[in-house]
């Protein structure tokens, strides 16, 4: 019996179980959809996760003083002449609240020179980067900008009561941020930005709570981790974004692994249900299996028979899974995210 | 005289657990060409047993099955599917068609197994089912054929090949008494026609007055073997 023949006869018995062989090809499509859907998934939650990451650069390290440690001029003069170190962007981070929203927002206090190193590209809907001076102007995320509607809530040139402790002040819009989506430290949609100075003066602090240092080349990232590290001790909190994209990468590896392990037994099933249908099939046919060899065919040739089956199935099922996973892999954040919606 | 088949001392046994079945002990017998040969003998007398050891799809515990002077032990499994292919033809009592093919693919089914081209099998195929009368039913299902059609078919399947010898267990065994006679005429004239050998199992008494050869068994021995012509 050629090929031709065969798989034309191997068809003809899968159509004969047309329910047995559709529900068979489902098992393994199943399987197959589930593998590529939750890879996709963790690989896009990675990816998702480094982008953002990224978009600080990979040469930043970030200093957070601890147990109310601020990092003075002083300090900022000496992390300058460390080894690697191209810049040192000093910043005051508060959690503070807005007139008309709900949440707490960030505060955050920066040269604006510091913002692009701070936020990456500085793009703006409305007006323009506040000035580097002790005044009360201010620069807000596109979320307090905007409602839930795509609303606006405040526009340039109105002022912003915000809230900082016990007291309340006002401040001058100048500019609106575009979306920006998520960023390591903090969320710029989410976040008020004030000159530098103006919030040392307002806090009346002599010192910044956070600073962000830029290396001159990503291979220093680790040397000026390091030096900081003996500098300072357990005094500041230290941060590369190279560290968090290598600890993200491994964690995301190591959920995409049990995610691909879950998947796996779940195709593993598949393929055991497909052995089984196939015994069965084997067993139901025991007679049609002595015609056959009494018409001539060997016991390979009745191997090969029901085998070619197994195949058919087998690559009938990972096509529809691949298209299946295809689909899903795109349809499952659109789901995740809308349960995610609902839940808050 | 020359013989179609003939075997020696066949024996075969089957192990049933601890126990050792002996489904044919020490049978000897022999068929001419162009004869109509029926094994008879109560259930369990190794009828079925013989007919597939000289139809090539069991070996032998001991003993020799020859075909045209040919050891069938000897041949390799190729050979002995070539030989079950090419030159015998089996007919069996519940007809054995597959249910999913129509009756012409059932005979071009066989075809295909003995590597024959799909021009030539579809001309053998329609060439056969008109000499049984079948030809416009050609495109039906088993299940849509009587019984008698069901074993028409059963015969011209196993005929396309051209074989010496057309084995048969029990052909008229689910049969009515009509198409049981159209059966054994068939057999009768494929021996004329078409030179072959008919080797039938039967437990029917009525039909032996057209055989040639009465082989009878009982408890796996050969007890008689009776030539009429």
């Amino acid at each position: 019996m050629d090929l031709i023949d065969l798989l034309s006869l191997s068809l003809r018995q899968l159509k004969e179980r047309r329910l047995r062989t559709a529900l068979t090809v489902l098992a393994v499509a199943v399987g197959v959809a589930t593998i590529i859907a939750l890879s996709a998934q963790a690989e896009g939650v990675s990816s998702s996760i480094i982008r953002d990451l990224s978009k600080l650069g990979p040469d930043v390290v970030i200093l957070v003083g601890r147990s109310g440690y601020l990092f003075t001029d002083v300090d900022v003069t000496r992390l300058k002449e460390f080894e690697g170190v191209a810049s040192v962007n000093q910043l005051i981070i508060q959690s503070v609240r807005v007139s008309g929203v709900e949440d707490a927002i960030t505060l955050i206090g920066a040269y604006s020179s510091s913002l692009t190193n701070l936020v990456g590209e500085l793009n703006l809907v409305e007006g323009t980067t506040y000035l580097d001076v002790p005044a009360p102007q201010v620069m807000i995320g596109n979320t307090l900008a905007f409602d839930a509607n795509g609303d606006p809530r405040y526009r340039s040139g109105q002022p912003l009561l915000v809230t900082i402790g016990p007291r309340s002040i006002v401040l001058a819009i100048v500019g609106v941020l575009e979306s920006y989506g998520s960023s390591p430290i903090i969320q710029p949609d989410r976040s008020i930005f004030l000159p530098l100075d103006y919030v040392k003066l307002y806090y009346r602090m002599t010192g910044y709570n956070y600073l962000l240092l830029k290396t001159k080349s990503i291979e220093q990232v680790d040397s000026v981790y390091q030096l900081v590290t003996n500098a300072y001790g357990s005094k500041v909190g230290i941060t590369s974004v190279k560290q968090l994209s290598n600890t993200v990468s491994s964690i995301a590896s190591q959920i995409s692994l049990l995610l691909i392990g879950v998947a796996g037994t779940s195709f593993i099933a598949a393929g055991l249900g497909t052995f089984n249908i196939m015994m069965i099939s084997v067993l139901e046919r025991v007679r049609e299996i002595g015609v056959l060899k009494s018409l001539g065919m060997r016991d390979k040739g009745v191997l090969t028979l029901y085998i070619t089956q197994g195949l058919l199935i087998g690559i009938l099922g990972c096509f529809t899974g691949l298209i299946m996973g295809v689909g899903l892999s795109y349809l499952l954040p659109e789901i995740l995210s809308s349960v995610t919606w609902t839940n808050n | 005289m020359d013989y179609l088949i003939h075997t020696e001392n066949l024996s075969k046994f089957y192990d049933v657990g601890s126990v050792k079945y002996n489904a044919l002990q020490g049978v000897d017998i022999s068929v001419g060409y162009n004869e109509l040969a029926a094994i008879v003998g109560p259930s369990g007398s190794g009828k079925s047993t013989l007919l597939h050891l000289i139809g090539g799809l069991d070996r032998p515990s001991s003993g020799i099955v020859r075909v045209e002077g040919n050891n069938l032990s000897e041949l390799s499994e190729q050979d002995l599917a070539d030989y079950r292919s090419k030159k015998v033809g089996f007919v069996f009592q519940f007809f054995n068609l597959i249910p999913y093919l129509s009756a012409q693919e059932n005979l071009e089914l066989s075809m295909s197994i003995a590597r024959i081209n799909k021009k030539e099998r579809k001309t053998r195929a329609l060439e056969l089912l008109k000499v049984f009368g079948l030809e416009s039913l050609a495109k039906k299902k088993p299940t849509e054929l009587s019984g008698g059609e069901q074993q028409r078919t059963a015969i011209a399947r196993a005929l396309v090949n051209s074989p010496s010898l057309i084995l048969a267990d029990e052909p008229t065994g689910n049969l009515d008494t009509a198409s049981s006679i159209v059966v054994m005429d068939a057999f009768r004239e494929l021996i004329e026609k078409r030179k072959v050998s008919v080797i039938m199992v039967t437990h029917n008494h009525e039909l032996m007055k057209y055989c040639d050869r009465i082989i009878k068994l009982r408890d796996g021995k050969l007890e008689s073997m009776e030539i009429k012509k």
